[in-house]
């Protein structure tokens, strides 16, 4: 557990923290959001104590993080920054191994050590281990950032805007495979970002931070449905429904879905269920077929629909928020939900999508205290 | 391709050290070559040092100004960039620029009167005049560092001092490099003034020469010291192509990042 205790911090005058109380619970990943400037950096950089506070205490697992030299404490924990800092006069095997080397491991240690991490965050340790920084792009940068403060696999990891760097696509690819990754491992993970939408999809517990102050302390859920105050209402914003629903999987809520194979014929044809699913021999998605039309057609492999398929189709790994992004953009009420080999999985209906947020909506109002 | 930039480099570097060691070897082929340049010269040869030993004195001259000039220039660029020495850093950085602007033979010549003749006077007059501009390309050289990669490197447990000969000097060392290698090839050609207030090397054969107005000596001088400039040059050159790609120059976006 990592504890804020009264903790303040001046800039001159300033103010960049304002007698913090805080308590991050163990294995769970942590959220510090608020505008810029409002001193989520600072209580981040005051755990490994880059920042020290003027007035209070941080402690870790029930010790004050100054028991220890600060380069001892840090060892311990893992740091993740905006820019990643990978050192660019190192490979990314050297870069992934340097605290394991600061820690003083023996060779064959670091370099398996080196090679699973490598793994973990989905690059091939043979293609990426000699490479420099400079010949990576951001997003695989990034990924290395995370593998180094993994390396030692440390107990908690600070992480400071990690992602923002990144453009928007990689970034969400970044943010599944660091949840996954964290699903896995179970860190206690303290994050900073200014990016709401980024805190509700990550966090177990978001901190709501403000001019220094902690504003309000609690679960996603509970942000979007009881914000306590008019700041946090407007910082998580009015599509507060529509945030809540990034934070469900599809693949929680998928139906199962008539299918037919292309290469069966009398099944497309057989009645049923109005739409099918047409998929190749193996599962992979081709199209729709909409069996009223089917009938008519002399030859019913004219008669499925191709078009929009990429775009209709949405990974079980996507949440219902991109799903119902998808159901606007393609007019069609029900998806087809397909895993990553773009093989079917099954169906996403509209109407699952609202009763999954009724349902949250009830749950969170339930949680009220 | 770095490699073989570096050794292209290092290849260079080899031809014109076998050249110049060719030429030291015998005097002879000196006498020889001299005497189809200048046929109406009696004394071809600089009568009191063979080129080898005026070498040896030259390289004295340069070798132990521009060690004394990189050791104090790199060492106060240092201090100055570290929290003890921050206070000093806008005086350094002063210095080292006003002192660039005199020629060296400026310096050379205002340090008699304070020094007097000599050898020691000589390296000592070599060394104020490197030292600063190689202070400057330390501090320019720790200025580039990305301010991200120290920052990761303090954060996940480096002591300072790691994060100085991990991180920072070897990310400053091209520029570092850069500065040393100016600094030594122009203390090449600024030792020869040195023979003018009497510490030999090879600008003895070059003053003897004018005084004499003995094109031979003259050339002889020449010659070698612009030989010996070039093959140092070049060495600079070859270590330089075989430093780690990631840290060296300016194509290093990853560096020149700073933090928004």
């Amino acid at each position: 557990m990592i504890e804020f205790e009264g903790v303040t911090r001046l800039f001159g005058a300033v103010k960049a923290v304002d007698r913090l109380d805080l308590a991050i619970r163990d294995r769970e990943l942590c959220v510090l959001v608020g505008p810029s400037g409002s001193g989520k950096s600072t209580m981040l950089r005051m755990i490994n104590r880059l920042i020290e506070p003027t007035e209070g205490a941080i402690s870790l697992d029930g010790n004050d993080v100054r028991a220890r030299r600060p380069e001892i404490l840090r060892r311990s924990i893992g740091y993740v920054i905006q820019n990643v800092g990978l050192f660019p006069h190192l490979t990314v095997a050297a870069n992934v191994a340097t605290v394991p080397q600061l820690l003083g491991w023996d060779r064959s240690r670091i370099e398996a050590r080196v090679e699973r991490m490598l793994a973990l965050v989905g690059m091939d340790p043979a293609v990426y281990r000699g490479r420099y920084p400079h010949e990576l792009s951001g997003g695989e940068a990034q990924r290395i950032g995370v593998a180094r403060a993994l390396a030692s696999d440390p107990p908690v990891i600070l992480m400071d805007e990690p992602f923002s760097a990144v453009d928007p696509v990689n970034r969400s690819r970044l943010q599944d495979e660091f949840l996954s990754i964290q699903r896995e491992l179970r860190k206690t993970v303290v994050f900073v970002t200014h990016d709401v939408d980024e805190a509700i999809r990550l966090a177990d517990r978001i901190a709501v931070v403000r001019a220094g102050r902690l504003v309000q302390y609690d679960t996603p859920e509970q942000i979007l449905e009881n914000p306590v105050d008019p700041f946090v209402a407007a910082f998580v914003g009015a599509d507060r429904a529509l945030k809540r629903l990034s934070r469900f999987p599809v693949r929680e809520y998928v139906k199962p879905a008539a299918s037919a194979r292309i290469d069966d014929e009398p099944g497309m044809r057989r009645g049923g269920a109005r739409f099918l699913w047409i998929v190749d021999p193996a599962g992979t998605l081709i199209g729709s077929l909409d069996t009223t039309l089917a009938a008519r057609c002399a030859d019913v492999h004219d008669c499925i629909s191709i078009e929009n398929i990429r775009e209709m189709a949405v990974p079980a790994d996507a949440s219902l928020k991109e799903a119902l992004s998808r159901m606007l953009g393609t007019s069609a009420r029900t998806l087809p939900v397909v895993d990553t080999e773009f093989r079917l999985l099954g169906e996403l209906s509209l109407s699952d999508v609202e009763q999954a947020s009724e349902r949250q909506t009830g749950r969170a109002a339930a949680g009220r205290p | 391709m770095s490699r073989t930039r570096a050794f292209g480099a290092w290849i260079t570097f080899a031809l014109l050290a076998a050249l110049f060691l060719l030429l030291m070897s015998s005097t002879i082929l000196w006498q020889w070559g001299l005497r189809v340049l200048f046929p109406d010269v009696r004394n071809l040869l600089y009568p009191r040092a063979d080129p080898a030993w005026l070498v040896g004195e030259h390289l004295v001259l340069v070798g132990v100004s521009s060690l004394l000039a990189v050791v104090v220039g790199v060492g106060v660029g240092v201090f100055v960039t570290r929290p003890r020495g921050r206070q000093f850093l806008p005086v350094a950085e002063k210095l080292a620029a006003v002192v660039q602007t005199f020629p060296p033979a400026a310096v050379l010549a205002l340090s008699v009167p304070a020094l007097g003749f000599g050898f020691r006077p000589t390296i000592a007059a070599l060394f104020l005049y490197s030292v600063l501009p190689i202070m400057r390309n330390t501090l320019g050289g720790l200025a580039s560092v990305s301010a991200d990669a120290v920052d990761a490197a303090r954060g996940m447990g480096m002591t300072p001092a790691q994060v100085l000969a991990r991180v920072e000097l070897p990310l400053a060392l091209p520029v570092i490099l850069a500065g040393v290698r100016t600094s030594v090839i122009v203390n090449v050609g600024t030792a020869t003034i040195g023979a003018t207030i009497g510490a030999g090397g090879l600008g003895a054969p070059i003053i003897s020469g004018l005084v004499n107005q003995n094109p031979a000596f003259l050339a002889e001088g020449t010659i070698i010291v612009g030989l010996l400039a070039i093959s140092i040059d070049t060495a600079f050159a070859a270590v330089e192509a075989s430093l780690p790609r990631g840290a060296r120059g300016p194509d290093g976006d990853d560096h020149a990042r700073g933090r928004g």
